[in-house]
């Protein structure tokens, strides 16, 4: 699967937060989109979900422009993708097994045994089927975050998983569990694009960045690229990470 | 000059959002799937939570009013009347609107805190990135379930409101039983019954589209959801005593002034 952003400029209100911005990826990629706070990285992921519309150009997905498209045009499109927000965005009104379960519910017709046995499969996956009938609402930040990994996971054949800073707020340990859940979700044909703020994430996950600043992506190559680039805005978000590099 | 054409096209955008909310709202009904199960947990939150404020309020509006008419009608030597002119306050115009306006201000100001914490904490993005449908699955079901429930409560209002008249006026005042419901009978003319009637299903209508649209297009936090909470009531209250009078004025206009 291609994604194209051909010349997207978004605004809020009177700010521009993504300024002409292009840039071509596949689905296979691993992706890291990383910049300060309110730079409109997970705008991007918003966009490409379509959950935000740009003010003009164009968004391509294996060449089929989405900017145009009616929500109900847009459900067989964001199907290809599963993402997972910031705060797990769970069902607060439904337990741990609910939420998962929400979209086997709606998409198929597995009996309540299979949908038990998926669920109960997916947590185990993830490390949570402990919490199984507990309400989001008992969850720690990182349990709450792996539950809603194993909800994403629920989606049928997902192209692409989008994650929009899967470790901010977490300790050390729970940050690191969420890292290897990414890798071990992510293979040749499946890829995903990160967003976030902590270049160790960003370093132990993907292998392209892209670097966005004042509307605009300043860098965008590999890992080595991004490690030595002199790019000064660059440099400054790298801060500490700039003497850890020349060690 | 710029700020005024900014607020109208603003206005009048606003407006066209919330008229396509509503009618896709109205119309999902007619398309599958259906979330039978979404719309009876809807059904008891609105009708099942709202209704012993409703009986109480209804309760004592009907005590009031008949304490009050009772008491000016026995210095004019008009007490026989107070059975019907407290009927017809209560069955065509009091009523609906007292259930409504606690309607307005328990189950509609619930709807607008939800869905705007449901907006604010992703879960109707969530449900947009699977494919459904929000304002089918959350939306519809609120508006179809104020639209079935408030008639019932306004009935259920009118009933008890009623027998507070009654206590007040054979109890207190000691007029007769049979006069007060002879009196009652009378006024139960499909003009009054028709007034009656009807307002609750646009007043339900009106105050789920409303609550729905302002939780909805909640914006900025924890300030963003209080202020789509209060607007939500306050719009809800000045449309329902908005609409009440010209709904009476078609009425009167139709039907003409009863003899």
């Amino acid at each position: 699967m291609n994604i194209v952003f051909d010349k997207i400029c978004f605004s809020r209100g009177n700010r521009l937060i993504l300024n002409n911005i292009s840039f071509h990826i596949n689905n296979s990629e691993t992706i890291a989109i990383l910049g300060g706070s309110g730079e409109g990285k997970t705008t991007i992921l918003r966009l490409l979900m379509r959950l935000l519309k740009p003010d003009s150009g164009k968004i391509l997905i294996d060449d089929e422009d989405i900017t145009t498209k009616t929500e109900e045009q847009l459900r067989p499109i964001r199907r290809k993708f599963t993402i997972v927000f910031q705060d797990g965005a769970l069902f607060d009104s439904l337990t741990v097994k609910e939420n998962v379960a929400f979209y086997m519910r709606e998409y198929t017709h597995m009996s309540e045994e299979e949908i038990d046995n998926n669920v109960r499969k997916l947590l185990g996956f993830v490390g949570v089927e402990h919490a199984i009938n507990l309400m989001p609402e008992e969850l720690s930040g990182g349990m709450q975050r792996r539950v809603a990994i194993a909800r994403a996971l629920a989606v049928q054949k997902p192209l692409m998983f989008l994650y929009d800073e899967p470790t901010s707020d977490l300790d050390p340990f729970n940050a690191a569990r969420i890292r290897e859940l990414i890798l071990n979700l992510s293979n040749s044909k499946r890829g995903f694009i990160v967003v976030t703020h902590e270049i160790l994430d960003a370093l132990k996950l993907a292998r392209r960045f892209m670097f966005l600043k004042g509307g605009s992506i300043l860098f965008d190559g590999n890992k080595q690229q991004f490690l030595h680039s002199d790019l000064k805005e660059l440099r400054t978000f790298l801060g500490d990470w700039n003497e850890e590099i020349k060690k | 000059m710029e700020n005024i054409n900014r607020t109208i096209k603003l206005t009048i955008s606003e407006l066209q959002n919330f008229y396509l909310l509503v009618l896709q709202s109205v119309s999902n009904l007619f398309k599958r799937p259906v979330y039978l199960r979404d719309l009876i947990e809807q059904m008891d939150y609105t009708g099942a939570g709202t209704m012993i404020i409703i009986i109480l309020v209804a309760l004592f509006v009907g005590m009031a009013l008949s304490l009050q008419i009772a008491a000016e009608f026995s210095v004019l030597g008009m007490q026989m009347y107070t059975g019907r002119v407290v009927g017809i306050s209560i069955i065509s115009e009091i009523g609906p609107v007292a259930a409504a306006l606690v309607f307005a201000g328990r189950a509609g100001s619930g709807m607008a805190s939800e869905l705007g914490t449901l907006v604010l904490r992703h879960q109707v993005d969530t449900l947009r990135v699977f494919g459904i449908d929000p304002v089918k699955k959350l939306i519809t079901p609120r508006v179809i379930g104020s639209i079935l429930m408030l008639p019932a409560l306004t009935i259920i209002a009118d009933m008890v409101s009623l027998l507070g008249a009654y206590y007040i006026v054979t109890v207190v005042n000691n007029q007769s039983s049979t006069v007060y419901w002879d009196s009652i009978r009378l006024i139960l003319i499909p003009q009054y019954i028709f007034s009656g009637t009807i307002k609750p299903f646009i007043f339900g209508l009106l105050i789920s589209s409303i609550s729905c649209y302002t939780g909805f297009t909640t914006k900025g936090g924890a300030v963003g959801l209080k202020s789509s909470t209060t607007r939500a009531f306050v719009l809800s209250t000045i449309l329902i005593i908005f609409c009440d009078f010209i709904i009476t004025k078609i009425i009167l206009f139709t039907f003409g002034y009863p003899v």
